[in-house]
């Protein structure tokens, strides 16, 4: 799997081996409403302060400014679902997919929600997480983890084409 | 002309709001460490330097604070940063 740019305005993923290209499709679904575990939802919703006398506060935060987040996570996973509809299998069996430039935003936030939805559905730490050996795909454990990297993968791509 | 000026007595939330308050981000074991200091240069306008030691400070002692100043404002920062999908906190300084 290789990050490319297309002039200046598009950016995408080739020679994509079709396991991978399979949980780069279903990357949205893992967003969809409804999907999220309890642990997922606190963490994407965190509150705002520890401190135990700002009751006011955290009853603001949930009326006012959760709804704005909720939408900015759904705006973020639309632009990546319908960009997926671009993901193409090519003659020799890779897939391959562009994206304008300017969605590289909504890819990183997508991404960084689906690596914290699983991380904290399946309670990854960062031991696990930073392990240098390849995780086992075949349990569910192994499978998610690997899922993390491989997006992580395209965090980082995107990071060192923005910065 | 002379003028009189009445002092008000200061209620608990103005005494609040003219506190200065810490944005605090802390440890999260999934976000990338890129991805963090590329954060705090967006959120905070930080240098790659400054961004970097504070994702450092976050990375190592599992806490930084990245900004402290008047509520509003760090309320402001609070929801970009969770926009961000970071894990962030207010509380006031000197705490």
């Amino acid at each position: 799997m290789e990050f490319f740019v297309s002039g200046k305005s598009r950016i995408g993923f080739r020679h994509i081996h079709p396991f991978l290209a399979e949980l780069v499709r279903t990357l949205p679904a893992l967003l969809e409403p409804g999907q999220l575990s309890d642990e997922a939802e606190r963490r994407f919703y965190p509150v705002p302060s520890e401190e135990e006398d700002l009751h006011e506060l955290r009853s603001d935060w949930k009326a006012f400014v959760e709804p704005e987040l909720q939408e900015h996570f759904r705006s973020a996973r639309d632009t990546v679902a319908a960009d997926l509809k671009s993901l193409t299998e090519r003659k020799d069996g890779a897939f391959e997919f562009a994206i304008p430039l300017k969605h590289a935003e909504a890819w990183l936030n997508a991404l960084n929600q689906a690596r914290l939805a699983l991380g904290a559905e399946l309670g990854f730490d960062e031991k696990l997480l930073a392990a240098p050996e390849p995780p086992d795909i075949s349990d569910e454990r192994g499978l998610t983890l690997f899922r993390i990297n491989l997006y992580a993968f395209m965090q980082q791509c995107l990071i060192e084409q923005l910065e | 002309m002379a003028t009189q000026t009445t002092e008000l007595p200061e209620t608990e939330t103005e005494t609040a709001l003219a506190q200065p308050w810490n944005v605090v981000v802390h440890n999260d074991p999934v976000n990338l460490m890129s991805y963090v200091t590329m954060v705090f240069r967006r959120v905070f306008g930080y240098s790659s330097e400054r961004a970097q030691k504070h994702m450092l400070e976050v990375h190592e002692q599992g806490r930084s604070v990245l900004w402290t100043g008047d509520r509003e404002k760090a309320e402001l920062y609070l929801q970009q940063l969770h926009g961000y999908l970071l894990l962030a906190t207010i509380e006031q300084a000197g705490e």
